[in-house]
């Protein structure tokens, strides 16, 4: 038996109990896992720098509410915990 | 509105490196795809996607909110399922909802995932985007990074 990845492939054009099978992926289909990889790599590292800048933004925000006189939990309230 | 369920797959001991819906009944208004999905590949969550008639490409940027963090994303068909990292027989739960998805319109398309990992981080992750695809839906393809583990599962669904 071959170690190629396989695939689970059900056809609903056929009858009940007949509509599964499993099958080689092609070369293609290989080809295609390894652009979504890198596709989803690079998808990672946009959402971590949202989410670093959204962070900062929030932390800068923080820091001129308290700069302003406003207690921690004050200014914490303002821009949620 | 009722739901039909069309057919449900199991994932073997062998593993499997995706599963296909292919020749789709177009006697349905909405199509639902409920999966429960795990990987046997290292890391919390593994890389994931899926497509429709076979093209993720042609596709609108989508809005995403993952763990309270939104995002556009012109690759939202992307999303994350346990990984063997993660607490043992955790699956992550994830549904595809289409509505119309017969019809000669661009397709809408929510999907929600949620995954649990209770040593480090649970995932969360909500998804919108519209797919330019133009005819009926007839086929849902999951491709994953790795290897889907044994007892992953998908259900598809249609509401009429």
């Amino acid at each position: 038996m071959s170690d190629a990845p396989v695939k689970i492939v059900v056809d609903l054009s056929k009858p009940k109990g007949q509509r599964e099978s499993i099958i080689e992926l092609t070369q293609d289909e290989i080809d295609e896992r390894e652009v979504m990889a890198t596709e989803a790599q690079a998808q990672r590292l946009v959402d971590e720098q949202a989410k670093a800048d959204a962070e900062a933004t929030r932390q800068s925000g923080l820091d001129k509410l308290i700069a302003l006189g406003l207690t921690e939990a004050e200014a914490l309230a303002l821009v949620g915990a | 509105m009722a739901y039909q369920l069309i057919e449900t797959v199991e994932v073997g001991s062998g593993g499997a490196s995706g599963i296909s819906f292919a020749s789709i009944p177009q006697d349905g208004l909405d199509l639902v795809i409920v999966m429960s999905l795990r990987q046997t590949n290292s890391g919390d969550f593994v890389n994931a996607g899926f497509r429709l008639n076979a093209t993720t490409r042609t596709k609108t940027t989508a809005f995403r909110v993952t763990n309270g963090d939104s995002v556009s994303s012109t690759t939202s068909y992307l999303f994350g399922i346990n990984g063997s990292s993660t607490e043992a027989n955790t699956f992550t739960f994830s549904r595809i909802f289409i509505p119309n998805y017969t019809s000669s319109q661009e397709k809408p398309v929510t999907h929600d995932v949620f995954g649990e990992n209770t040593t480090r981080t649970n995932q969360i992750n909500m998804q919108s985007q519209r797919f330019n695809i133009t005819s009926g839906i007839t086929s849902f393809n999951l491709d994953v990074g790795g290897t889907l583990a044994q007892y992953s599962t998908a259900s598809l669904y249609t509401i009429s």
